[in-house]
């Protein structure tokens, strides 16, 4: 069976304009362009029903990866292939026509500025339908219906705004409006961050119960591998446009072997008061992405296992036991 | 272990009035902090934690007012003392770390000047070379590399964890005696949070502050602090030491807390939820604001008179629970 979604060598260099010299604005003479790199040769797949975990810290190219995805943005090199089609080939302004459009969705990180303070739910969850498919009025207030029924969201908070719902009832909406148009992919962006845990626990069961019933293919961009290691089957870890480690969630988790995922999980809290377990630091901050050097390894500065080979040879991914990693040392 | 009292917040009540009427959003409110002692304040947001140290500090929004309580601090009541005297206590004496670095930190001044802005309003000796020799000075003791560069840089310039920093370095600027920490890693990644965190822990440690926790995060209260107060609808429903609470919660709120928060080893189906949302204040509550969300409550519980008491085992473990697990 072809997976649903392979990623292929994808690649994204945002181009920056140097800041020019009085001189050299004088000669017209441009300095050297350096690069962003957000997303440096990244390949993965997702198979349909599988749930993946995206993790790494801020600054690390998830947005960018996801963005890439969705087609708003056009990659600088590498394949995107969704249902054995080349999307990646479509510019980014011509994919909003394209057939595959409504069969990738997202649900936006914060439940309450990623909603039209406009529009009532109703229109919120109706909105791509109208946009992408030709329903009649009351088709359309059927499907709605059916898709909030199917969030478990009360059918008398339709017709009121966002401002009037609480966090977990506008995040079912932004839930209601992914789903609505039957999509394969859903990403989900940091859905519960801004969530209480007693509203996060009922929404992570929903999408598990989701994903079984509508048979959805889950990418799940999260900080709290927490909540990754529940409703996910694999993980893939980034640091700085590269992938660094990616395996089945269990295994990872137990048995990590890339520093960057190991001080990941060490900063993982749990309430084993008197019980800590040796944390792994990480000092300093995530680096610069603009021309990092192509021999070194990017969390050469970071990590407290670094040897000289490190800093020459930039190392691949490789198969290592049941997981990925990209490591010398792993 | 007898430490001295240097917070003691006694039946804090505190009500908001609004278009809808007057909103009683803490009631009774009891904390009691020591000297060098760290406190985690939890709860769900809209429990009042941040309200309580506001209402603290005096820096209660126009609309809230205390109604009830006093505010114990090193033997003064903060509720009866003058504007003036109260702004000479907050920021040298008690010092606060906002939630949200990057609006907390004015936009258009530079680092450096924020910080000597605290010492100068306190120390109104200090030359100018000097206040900027110890602004330095601090930016160093938060672990800022190139401090003499980055006391030019405006917060636009510094990372979500930088800014983290600087807050940090106005806040201990004057050595306070209390610093109240409210959410003060919320937004960051997971690796800058146990840095920072460290880094809080390390210098109220070499200080010999305390520290009032705000956070929505067991885990980080159970990695950082020795006692944990949990907050609902504006009420202390436990205060324990953190061993005891996490072994042993009493109030069916707190377990079912602690149920709900994904964690190793708990799978998606035996992870708690907690039913309902938080009662809607503007409504006369019963003596115990978690009736409606309680799976063991009993016809006692809606009778007055509900207190946060110590538990016959253990003095130390305190709950306001009439029916407790």
């Amino acid at each position: 069976m072809n997976p649903l979604l392979q990623i292929d060598q994808l690649t994204k260099h945002f181009p920056l304009t140097p800041p020019q010299s009085a001189l050299q604005r004088w000669a017209k003479l441009s300095s050297k362009a350096s690069y962003l790199h957000a997303v440096d040769d990244v390949s993965f797949s997702l198979n349909k029903g599988e749930s993946l975990g995206l993790v790494g810290e801020s600054g690390c190219g998830k947005s960018t990866l996801v963005r890439l995805i969705t087609r708003l943005l056009d990659p600088s090199s590498g394949h995107i292939l969704f249902n054995d089609r080349h999307i990646g080939d479509v510019a980014a302004k011509d994919f909003a026509l394209h057939p595959e459009r409504a069969r990738i969705q997202q649900v936006f990180q914060d439940p309450t500025d990623s909603l039209n303070p406009h529009f009532t739910a109703f229109d919120s969850i109706a909105d791509p339908l109208r946009r992408l498919q030709s329903l009649s009025e009351s088709e359309l207030a059927a499907r709605v219906q059916q898709v909030a029924e199917q969030v478990s969201l009360p059918l008398a908070l339709l017709n009121r705004y966002p401002h009037q719902l609480s966090g977990g009832q506008k995040l079912r909406v932004g839930i209601a409006r992914g789903i609505a148009l039957q999509p394969a992919l859903l990403i989900l962006d940091e859905p519960t961050s801004a969530l209480d845990v007693s509203v996060q626990s009922v929404i992570l069961k929903l999408l598990d119960q989701l994903r079984r019933d509508l048979k959805l293919s889950y990418l799940f961009v999260s900080h709290d591998l927490n909540v990754v290691r529940l409703l996910c089957d694999r993980v893939m870890v980034m640091y700085l446009g590269k992938v660094v480690e990616m395996g089945p969630v269990e295994e990872i988790f137990q048995h990590p072997r890339h520093p960057y995922t190991k001080a990941l999980l060490a900063a993982v809290s749990h309430f084993d008061a008197g019980n800590q377990v040796q944390r792994v630091r990480l000092d300093g901050e995530l680096p610069s992405p603009v021309d990092p050097d192509p021999h070194s390894c990017r969390f050469y500065g970071r990590c407290p296992v670094r040897e000289t080979r490190c800093m020459q040879v930039m190392p691949e991914l490789e198969d290592k036991g049941s997981h990925r990693v990209a490591c010398h040392l792993g | 272990m007898q430490h001295e009292l240097l917070l003691n917040v006694q039946d804090l009540s505190v009500s908001f009035t609004t278009r809808h009427g007057e909103v009683a959003v803490l009631d009774k409110v009891n904390l009691r902090l020591h000297k060098g002692e760290t406190l985690a304040v939890v709860g769900e947001s809209g429990s009042g934690k941040s309200v309580t140290s506001f209402a603290a500090l005096g820096i209660l929004d126009p609309a809230g007012r205390v109604t009830h309580g006093q505010v114990i601090f090193d033997g003064r009541n903060l509720l009866e003392l003058s504007a003036g005297e109260l702004r000479k206590l907050r920021g040298k004496e008690i010092a606060m770390i906002f939630q949200n670095p990057r609006s907390a930190l004015n936009p258009i001044r530079k680092v450096g000047h924020q910080i000597e802005d605290v010492l100068s309003a306190h120390t109104p000796s200090l030359s100018r070379k000097q206040c900027r020799e110890l602004a330095i000075e601090q930016l160093a003791a938060v672990k800022i590399t190139d401090p003499a560069r980055r006391y030019h840089a405006y917060p636009y310039e510094l990372s979500g964890g930088m800014c983290q920093r600087v807050m940090i370095a106005i806040a201990l600027a004057c050595k306070p005696r209390l610093l109240i920490a409210d959410e003060p890693t919320t937004g960051l990644d997971v690796t800058t949070q146990v840095v920072i965190m460290d880094l809080i822990h390390e210098l109220a440690g070499a200080q010999g502050m305390a520290t009032l926790l705000i956070t929505h995060d067991l885990g980080l209260a159970s990695d950082y602090c020795s006692r944990v107060a949990v907050m609902h609808a504006g009420q202390v429903l436990e205060d324990a030491p953190i061993a005891s609470l996490f072994r042993n919660p009493r109030h069916p709120y707190s377990a079912r807390l602690m149920a709900a928060t994904p964690q190793p080893g708990i799978s998606l189906d035996r992870l708690a939820s907690i039913p309902g949302q938080l009662p809607d204040l503007r409504q006369a509550q019963p003596p115990c604001r978690f009736i409606a969300r309680c799976d063991r409550c009993l016809p006692i519980c809606a009778e007055p008179g509900l207190a946060l008491t110590a538990r016959p085992d253990n003095s130390q473990h305190l709950i306001a629970c009439r029916n407790p697990l």
